[in-house]
């Protein structure tokens, strides 16, 4: 995919036919313009070259996808090996890609992420190195953006300097309630995003760090704390435990205790927010001139593979870019029932993918869903800016089978001149009375929303009164493989 | 939803209700606090109740919680650290937050209440002395920032001129009557005297309201002021109609209007569209007759000399026409708002709209081209075709030397001086059956008008007497109920009202268009606007016709006027199906046009129209807001009772 990012598409500098080796640059950012560079996830030759897409067909050794550190301990998962998967993948339209997984697995997650450039010592992690002198050069060249979800290309964040008192916020939330693989990363490889980050302050000039996590994630806070006891530059900061919590202002609010707006960005508030996961990508470049040609996720749902035996998410590290998400099913063994759609990302923000979406620089998750809940009441929806937007909420009441009887956005959503929403403060429920009522009256008898937990919490004390029945755009989601629905906070 | 620190502040002596679960530890401030605009929808749905003893806004700011505390509770001291001191009951039901006249009135008993001085001015501009029992003595009013000016009148004024209950059907947030009064209005509670009306607002004056108060006063009590009648004034000739038959050739002798039946064929092809054009002459007691829907009722008008407006007219009374229409699939024009049926049942005969109860109808039925119904040219053949046969008798009529039976002459008089008060009348414009025709050729007419949805539904100014001379023709009556025909523009009692009115300067009516789309509302809105910028006006009153979509413009009109200082009155249908959709803090005096019982758009044409007692009522709202008068806040629900008090207030100014 030429547009994984922020900014305009990539422009492709190979053609049909050609040759090309791992880490090879397929797509460069435009000239002067905000975006980033693609490059190939395998060695190939390309099949076909679009204004979309670059589809490399894999000739080379075939890929690994890393469990996460404890799936990689699970005997199970090396069924994931089975050579009857590598049948399997390869098939999706604009799949950089179309080669078998396997053979590495259980090789451990941390294998995938220190290869030496060029060694060629292990099949499929030989890659060509990426140029560059300086850091900010080299981010640029790895083709780094927002592995949090945003894309927005990392080279940029990071060229305007911070003035004085400059804080880079690591932000560990792990902002949705099915996701793993940032916190795996955290306890599996802390060094690798503390090198990132530190890199990173030094490119803005940050005097601070801060990593903010939920103080819940204890395992990830060890292993952090043996990694920055050396350092006295850079703090743990705990977050409050809500979802969804990784948004950039929310983070410089309860960590610089700055809310701002909206429409202001985080260098107005003297910070810079960059994920665990792209600072680990910037060591990665930085420290081994490596692009951008994998993604950590996390996979949820219900699937036959031993992996998933008991449990309903798994952290995959390292998965190759274009990979079919299909793929990633076949992976965890298929799927043990029937399911109601696939998920890029959380319950919260992702948005419903088919089988052959390509794994993209800033898919977070991959989940399928168990089979819609029908409802028969008329439809409220009530749209927060942190959750599903309202297309995702009105494809939902649709395959819900509600009739959609009125639509509130939340009073905090702020339209952005581009169109989209942004929360005013994010987590921090303004009351939702108001706009319950509104609904009602409109003949709702039932509410879909897209709240975040604690506006949740105001609809559904208000819902119950009335009463009126709450579902959230995440249950479908969380009723499969969630921690728990996100509902009421009884005092 | 929760607060802005300025609408905290707006709301002090009001309960203090968490807006969302909040945790011990939490020092309130107005992010957590629950709007009080909404506590009424809250408790009407069973959400909230506010037990005795709960805080006010007021108490609990900067207070911290000393437990975790569910959303939609009312605090109470028992749940905050230090258990907040109540101050005493009488304190807090007293007098309103500082600049606030919203809780005067409101909740005022019927019988007059003791004349208990409310004074809630921040700044004492104004000071009322009033004798606890109303009925006799007189009422002081000294007025210190008009230099000393002092008043006295008769205790029978407040009657005139203060008490107005606002009227509900504002559903919208309209519950602070506090834009009103600039700058410290002083406010004396009770003075009702209307027995069983409790929305009694209270008596008050703005010293630093833009109305020039003394101006009006000063022309209640006789003060000169600059009246100018227009130049050429404007004289309707009614000619009197006893019998109406159609034979072969049109002519009007002795009081006979003979239409030519063979016009219909001259109708007929007037346009491509029209495809049948039937004619009959319904009498008053031949009205249980089925009809199909009614499109129009026109008068049949004719200038004999001068322009629209001015000059003279010759009108045929007690003769109008009533254009129906269905199309070739026996679909009814304007399908969904239709208004097929008996005659004698879907019409409100004696409004203005409508034919009175002794008028002959001429009825024309026009069957016009399948499926052209709800575009925009099918309705106008429709009218067109009309028209055709209107015309032939405007010619005869024109041409008479028949003696009129009585005339009335217009002399669109300005009164220079007075408050300038302008008439913004908004009209469909959203295509298909909604348009407006502007100032045709002859009066009521079709040919020679501009098409409002063609000038882009922008305002345009008329006359007074432009307007009661036939200057609009309308097309839509679609929802008949509350919908304007020709006729009702014709005689338009806010026109007739407003121009008689010799205590302001009626400076003449806007008609302005409802657009189908959002992003050319506001465009129309702010032409609007700019024109009432422009005008320096001191009052403005809205109407529109219909309810729904075109209440988005309603708001917005009165918006822009309200935004530019100007009182503002908005009158409408809304009642129960009507509610207002959208609203603004400029919707605080609103009049109900609604005349169905169950408060429905019923299908019967011209029903929940503008009458003349809306049009009486619509006036003493305005003034009492130019006044600067405190107006109470409308009920939560559309209620009969609060229109028929002010309707007898507004009988007895």
């Amino acid at each position: 995919m030429l547009a994984q990012h922020v900014g305009r598409p990539a422009v492709p500098s190979v053609k049909p036919g050609e040759a090309v080796t791992r880490g090879q640059r397929l797509a460069s950012k435009p000239d002067g313009a905000l975006g980033a560079h693609v490059h190939s996830s395998v060695d190939g030759e390309v099949a076909a070259v679009c204004s979309l897409y670059v589809d490399v067909e894999a000739t080379g050794p075939s890929l690994d996808i890393s469990p996460g550190q404890g799936a990689a301990a699970d005997p199970g998962i090396v069924a994931a090996a089975d050579p009857g998967i590598v049948a399997a993948a390869g098939s999706g339209i604009g799949a950089a890609t179309g080669s078998g997984i396997g053979a590495a697995a259980g090789s451990g997650p941390i294998a995938a992420a220190s290869p030496v450039a060029g060694s060629g010592a292990a099949g499929g992690e030989a890659y060509v190195p990426i140029g560059g002198s300086t850091v900010l050069e080299m981010i640029e060249e790895a083709g780094i953006v927002g592995c949090g979800g945003a894309g927005f290309p990392t080279a940029a964040k990071l060229a305007r300097p911070l003035g004085p008192g400059g804080l880079l916020i690591l932000n560990a939330a792990e902002c949705e309630p099915t996701l793993r693989h940032n916190i795996t990363l955290l306890e599996s490889d802390p060094a690798r995003a503390i090198c990132g980050m530190l890199h990173a302050m030094r490119t803005v000039q940050a005097e601070r760090g801060a990593i903010a996590i939920k103080e819940k994630h204890a395992k990830a806070i060890r292993s952090l704390r043996g990694v920055i006891d050396r350092s006295d530059k850079i703090s743990i900061h705990f977050l409050e435990d809500h979802y969804p919590s990784g948004e950039e202002r929310a983070a410089i609010r309860d960590v610089a205790g700055v809310l701002l707006r909206p429409d202001q960005l985080p260098f107005e508030a003297g910070c810079v927010v960059l994920n665990v996961e792209t600072a680990a990508r910037i060591a990665d470049a930085a420290e081994h001139r490596k692009p951008v040609m994998s993604k950590d996720l996390t996979l949820a749902g219900q699937y036959c593979g031993a992996a998933f035996r008991d449990r309903n998410s798994v952290p995959l590290m390292d998965v190759p870019l274009g990979l079919p998400v299909s793929a990633l099913i076949e992976h965890a063994g298929g799927l043990s029932q029937d399911f109601g759609e696939l998920l890029g990302g959380g319950p919260f923000t992702g948005k419903a993918v088919l089988p052959a979406t390509p794994v993209t620089k800033t898919m977070g998750g991959l989940a399928a869903t168990m089979p819609f809940l029908r409802v028969n009441e008329k439809m409220g929806l009530l749209v927060c800016a942190c959750g599903a937007d309202q297309q995702r909420l009105m494809e939902l009441a649709a395959a819900m089978g509600g009739e959609v009887a009125g639509i509130e956005h939340c009073k905090q959503s702020a339209q952005m001149p581009n169109g989209t929403r942004k929360c005013e403060n994010p987590g921090h429920c303004p009351g939702q009375a108001e706009k319950v009522i509104s609904l009602y009256r409109q003949g709702a008898r039932a509410l879909l929303i897209s709240n975040c937990s604690d506006c949740t919490n105001t609809v559904m004390t208000i819902a119950d009164r009335l009463p009126v029945k709450v579902y959230h755009s995440t249950d479908s989601l969380l009723r499969t493989a969630g921690p728990g629905l996100i509902r009421r906070k009884h005092i | 939803m929760s607060m802005s620190k300025e609408k905290a502040m707006a709301y002090l002596n009001e309960p203090a209700v968490l807006c969302c679960q909040r945790g011990k530890g939490t020092v309130i401030s107005e992010a957590d606090l629950e709007d009080p605009t909404i506590f009424a929808d809250l408790q009407d749905s069973g959400l909230l109740s506010i037990p005795d003893g709960s805080l006010t806004v007021g108490d609990v700011l900067g207070m911290t919680l000393n437990a975790d505390v569910e959303a939609l509770t009312a605090l109470r001291p028992s749940m905050l650290e230090g258990g907040a001191a109540k101050p005493a009951p009488s304190a807090a039901a007293g007098g309103a937050a500082p600049g606030s006249v919203t809780a005067c009135g409101a909740a005022a008993p019927a019988a007059p209440a003791p004349a208990t001085p409310g004074f809630g001015a921040a700044a004492g501009t104004a000071h009322f002395d009033a004798p606890p029992a109303l009925p006799g003595g007189p009422v002081t009013i000294h007025v210190d920032s008009l230099q000393g000016l002092d008043i006295s009148f008769p205790a029978g004024w407040p009657a005139l001129y203060g008490l107005c209950g606002a009227v509900p059907g504002a559903e919208a947030p309209v519950a602070a009557a506090s834009g009103t009064a600039a700058g410290g209005a002083a406010s004396v509670p009770g003075a009702s005297g209307a027995a069983g009306f409790s929305a009694a607002s209270a008596l008050g004056a703005s010293g630093a309201a833009g109305f020039s108060a003394a101006a009006a006063l000063g022309a209640a009590a006789g003060l000169a002021a600059h009246t100018a009648p227009a130049a050429n004034p404007l004289t309707h000739k009614y000619y009197s109609v006893q019998n109406v038959k159609l034979g072969k050739k049109t002519s009007f002798s002795s009081g006979t209007l003979t239409i030519d039946s063979a016009l219909t064929e001259k109708a007929l092809s007037s346009s491509p569209l029209v495809k049948q054009v039937e004619m009959d002459i319904i009498t008053p007691e031949k009205r249980h007759i089925f009809t199909n829907t009614i499109m129009d009722i026109m008068p049949v008008a004719v200038k004999c000399s001068g322009k629209t407006g001015e000059g003279t007219t010759a009108i045929l009374d007690r003769v109008v026409f009533c254009l129906t229409g269905l199309d070739e699939k026996g679909v009814q024009i304007h399908e969904f708002g239709s208004c097929e049926g008996y005659l004698d049942e879907k019409a409100a005969f004696g409004r203005p709209g409508a034919p009175d109860d002794d008028d002959i109808i001429v009825r024309v039925n026009v069957t016009i081209q399948e499926n052209t119904g709800m575009e925009r040219r099918g309705p106008l053949a429709a009218h067109t075709a009309c028209d055709v046969i209107v015309q032939s008798i405007r010619d005869v009529l024109k041409a008479t030397d028949e003696a009129p039976a009585f005339t009335k002459t217009y002399h669109d008089t300005r009164r220079r001086g007075l408050p300038r008060v302008c008439l913004v009348k908004e009209i469909m414009g959203q295509g298909a059956m909604h348009d407006n025709i502007l100032l045709p050729n002859e009066p009521a007419g079709v040919i020679g008008g501009q098409k409002n949805v063609d000038l882009g539904n922008v305002p345009v100014m008329l006359t007074p007497n432009e307007v009661l001379d036939g200057g609009i023709h309308a097309l839509t009556c679609i929802g008949p109920a509350t919908k304007e025909t020709t006729r009702h523009y014709f005689r338009e009692p806010l026109v007739h009202a407003l121009a008689a009115d010799e205590e302001i300067d009626f400076i003449g009516v806007i008609f302005v268009g409802s657009p189908q789309v959002n992003d050319e509302k506001m465009y129309v809105t702010e032409r609007l606007g700019s024109w009432i910028g422009s005008l320096d006006l001191d009052g403005a009153i809205v109407t529109t016709e219909g309810f729904g979509n075109n209440h988005i413009d309603f708001a917005g009109h009165i918006a822009a006027i309200g935004g530019r200082n100007v009182p503002v009155v908005g009158v409408t249908f809304s009642a129960y199906q009507g509610q207002l959709v959208v609203g603004n803090e400029y919707m605080d005096a609103m009049i109900e046009i609604n005349k169905d019982a169950g408060g429905f758009e019923n299908e019967v044409l011209a029903c929940s129209s503008i009458c003349p007692e809306d049009a009486s009522r619509a006036q003493l709202m305005l003034k009492t807001k130019m006044a600067g008068i405190p107006i109470a806040p409308a009920e939560r629900k559309w209620s009969q009772a609060v229109i028929d008090g002010n309707q007898w207030l507004a009988d007895q100014a």
